[in-house]
């Protein structure tokens, strides 16, 4: 049956909100997985654990798998050290960096977005290495991905939900927006727990940043999608958290998973949730990634 | 064992014209690519095929020069076949070593020519000790290209912990995103460089005269607005102008070029091996001043001499006319 | 329409010079002879997608339409109105013929705007990169060629010579930074940037410490 997921937060969230957002996925959200774990920036990672052992338990005796994912990018000690001990953690991991790969070799462990995984030898090297589930990049054509969970002997993820991350890098454009620096930043991405705008100067949106992080403006809805990807093999959804209710994010694309909602009345209800923020799917269409289709 | 005293100069070729041009100027090694989508410069009327390297390969050879191939995009799904010919024909015509960034290609490339040399392309995004140490032992890698996100001293402190060559880039038009992660030119365009080796691929690239001003665009998406006299660069969508809480700026970085031509006494110190320019799509009139002028910095700092020549000649080349120290400089970040 | 065909090739240096029959005779002379020793570059622009570009030298009174890409590359005088094209290139006929002969990187010219592109930028770059991997002597291709004209043609070629050079070391010297004697002002730049900054970063910060004393998220 195909599961659904709920990827790791990406945003920098106050304490509390993020607790109160997982102990809601906790007790009311059909969702069998959920990834925890700063990926983004290894500054905030000390913030994350407020709450931690909390949210893990309550996640935990609601009955969903709990994943623990790693940073996308790692040059630090410090950062060596954080990923060094999160992949000895008894939970299962999620790496989102070869050096965590290396770290996980010969024992079960899921490989994130960040890995570039476009073709079958990387993947089957990939599985040979321990990875019991693979998510695939957001770049990739609905045939890439058909292509490629056809291929997996193992879990194949896909992300369906949420603004797409684009890039990452060393460089913090939240603290360069703020006119602040990087050292002293003083967590002034927390004023933007839904990322920064970043438009276009004809003042239309384009991008979203989140630290070192951007992201699209549009979010990913690959409700019509579903069916196609379930056919190709893919095992797991991926919703990606926003403020959006992601209760009831994950309540529309159960439903559709399950055949009792059809695709276009999930957008429908879908779009009440979401407000303004447009809508993309190119991507998987073999087209420009910020491409909406409705067909 | 490599030679600390000496540090390689590794040049661009988008042509065979520009590999003559880079060699008589005194490169050590030239790379380049095949005209196809196998490598992260697939730009029209640009790159080899297999007679020219062939060609290539024994101009710079009876030189006593290298040229390597680089092979450093990600192959498709279900169409591996033009990334492994691309490996095939570069061992073929005699190629000293090829540049890759996929795990799939490097595990082929180990397994059909263990022979050929392997280095690690910066699409791989190998920024830690860790990830590199991986990349030596299970594909034997003999040198690794570093992303651009360390300042100096973290090169240096990398490179203490690594045992196989590294190579930095030194000079050329550079990202501010993590090469081989960033798909902001297919989120635009739907090409990328990781899957079809280019960024803001030329043919979605227009110029709008409006009024007073110019719009540069990416497909249908503005990236800069420049008055009359002012400089127009590329429209690389690393480099747009954005608007955030109402203030237009370079949110990632000014349209600037790298030029590490000041640091490298420090890089040298820091255990680099070879110093990469960027540029196979720039011409090879630039590639000769670029190289010559590099020529004539490093054997002036092999012998301890000064060339403000030749330093102020790599000045006035800069992407942009202006540049920067990129990430090698502490408070970029 | 009245067209006049001759070479791309030969549109430097004669262009001005020389009387418009001239041109076309000689320029299909020069067009033979360039395929007999060049034939890779026809081959090559041969190869490339059928492209029509509208070329626009902002000092001459004309306009020309180079084609190339399954037919003989062939650059066309044009009179009346434009004709349907894939790009329009714009800039000084010294840059067009730097950029032409890849004597000067047309990176660089479009950064200094010394050329404008409005249409398809990818087929200024392909006939761009096709150009730059021949090394071409065009001056003693049109030399060997004049015959009587030598004379003529040198003078002209030799002004277009000069007028390239200086266009270089125009562009080099818009990108030096200018340093009066006795001053370093790129030095004082420096410091007065870096205490802009020092004071935004300041002020940013305290506006975000207001922000959040007032619990307003942006």
């Amino acid at each position: 049956m195909s599961k659904l997921t709920l990827g790791p937060l990406f945003f920098q969230w106050k304490p509390e909100q993020r607790r109160d957002m997982y102990f809601r996925i906790a007790d009311e959200a059909p969702i069998d997985c959920v990834y925890l774990g700063e990926v983004v920036c290894s500054k905030r990672e000390p913030l994350y654990y407020d709450y931690l052992p909390e949210i893990v338990e309550r996640l935990s005796a609601a009955g969903k798998q709990v994943v623990l994912s790693t940073l996308a990018l790692i040059t630090s000690d410090r950062e060596l050290a954080a990923i060094a001990e999160r992949c000895g953690e008894a939970m299962i991991v999620e790496a989102n960096d070869v050096a965590s790969i290396s770290l996980l070799k010969g024992r079960p462990h899921i490989t994130g977005p960040f890995i570039n995984v476009f073709n079958e030898a990387t993947l089957d090297f990939l599985v040979r290495q321990g990875a019991i589930r693979v998510n695939l990049p957001v770049e990739l054509s609905g045939t890439a991905i058909a292509t490629l969970a056809r291929h997996n002997p193992v879990e194949t993820e896909v992300l369906v939900f949420g603004r797409q991350p684009l890039s990452v890098s060393m460089r913090c454009y939240h603290s360069r927006a703020y006119g602040v620096h990087k050292e002293s930043c003083q967590f002034v991405c927390e004023t933007d727990p839904d990322g920064l705008a970043a438009s276009q100067l004809t003042g239309a949106p384009l991008l979203r940043v989140n630290g070192t992080q951007t992201m699209s403006h549009g979010y990913a809805v690959l409700l019509r999608e579903l069916t196609t990807l379930q056919t190709a093999g893919v095992t797991h959804f991926r919703l990606s958290p926003q403020v959006a209710d992601m209760v009831q994010v994950a309540e529309i694309y159960r439903s559709v998973l399950d055949g009792d909602l059809d695709a276009a009345s999930g957008e429908a209800l879908l779009h009440n949730l979401t407000g303004e923020t447009p809508y993309v799917n190119g991507y998987v269409r073999g087209r420009e990634g910020m491409a909406w289709a409705e067909t | 064992m490599r030679d600390i005293a000496y540090l390689e100069l590794v040049c661009p070729a988008g042509t065979p014209a520009a590999l003559r041009t880079a060699i008589d100027a005194g490169a050590d090694t030239v790379y380049c690519g095949f005209r196809d989508c196998t490598n992260a410069r697939n730009y029209p009327g640009l790159n080899f095929d297999a007679k020219e390297l062939r060609e290539g390969v024994a101009y710079a050879h009876a030189r006593g020069r290298w040229v390597i191939v680089a092979i450093n995009t990600f192959p498709r799904a279900g169409d591996v076949g033009p990334w492994h010919r691309a490996i095939d024909t570069a061992a073929a015509c005699g190629a000293d070593a090829v540049i890759l960034a996929d795990i799939g290609l490097l595990d082929y490339a180990m397994r059909k020519h263990p022979n050929l040399r392997r280095h690690l392309s910066v699409q791989a995004a190998a920024s830690n000790p860790l990830s590199i140490d991986f990349y030596r032992e299970t594909f034997g890698i003999s040198r690794v290209v570093l992303p651009r996100v360390l300042a100096v001293d973290e090169v240096a402190s990398l490179i203490s912990r690594m045992k196989v060559e590294a190579e930095v880039f030194a000079f050329g038009s550079v990202g501010t995103m993590v090469e081989g992660r960033c798909t902001l030119s297919s989120y635009i365009t739907g090409r990328s460089p990781s899957s079809d080796g280019v960024c803001a691929p030329a043919e979605f690239v227009h110029y709008r005269e409006d009024g007073a001003f110019m719009e540069s665009c990416l497909g249908d998406v503005v990236m800069n607005r420049y008055a009359r006299n002012e400089n127009a660069a590329y429209p690389t969508p690393c480099k747009c102008r954005l608007v955030t809480n109402d203030n237009a700026s370079y949110l990632f970085e000014e349209p600037v070029g790298l030029n590490a031509v000041s640091i490298l006494p420090q890089l040298k110190a820091a255990g680099v091996t070879a110093l990469k320019i960027e540029g196979r799509q720039r011409s090879r009139a630039y590639v000769g001043q670029v190289v010559t002028a590099f020529r004539t910095v490093l054997d002036g700092l092999a012998r301890g001499e000064s060339k403000p020549q030749a330093v102020a000649d790599l000045h006035a080349m800069a992407e942009g006319g202006k540049e920067t120290l990129s990430a090698y400089k502490k408070g970029w970040k | 329409m009245d067209e006049v065909t001759f070479p791309i090739i030969i549109a430097r240096g004669m262009l001005a010079a020389l009387p418009r029959p001239v041109i076309g005779r000689g320029a299909a002379a020069l067009m033979r002879s360039m395929r007999r020793h060049h034939p890779d570059l026809f081959r090559n622009l041969a190869a490339l997608p059928p492209t029509r570009l509208q070329v626009e030298p902002t000092d001459l009174p004309h306009r020309f339409l180079l084609s190339f890409g399954e037919k003989p590359a062939s650059l066309t005088l044009v009179r009346g109105d434009a004709p349907a094209c894939h790009a329009t290139l714009k800039g000084s006929v010294d840059s067009l013929l730097a950029l032409l002969e890849g004597r000067i990187d047309s990176d660089a010219l479009f950064f200094t705007r010394a050329i404008t592109i409005v249409g398809d930028t990818s087929a200024v770059v392909a006939l761009r990169n096709t150009l730059d991997r021949e090394e071409i002597s065009l001056l003693d291709e049109a030399m060997a060629l004049l015959g009587p004209l030598r004379g003529i043609g040198r003078r002209s070629v030799l002004r277009w010579e000069g007028r390239a050079e200086r266009l270089r070391d125009r562009i080099i010297a818009m990108r030096a930074p200018d340093a009066p004697e006795g001053r370093d002002l790129a030095a004082e730049c420096g410091s007065l940037r870096a205490e802009i900054e020092t004071l935004k970063s300041r002020l940013a910060k305290q506006e975000i410490l207001a922000r959040r004393k007032q619990g307003v998220a942006a």
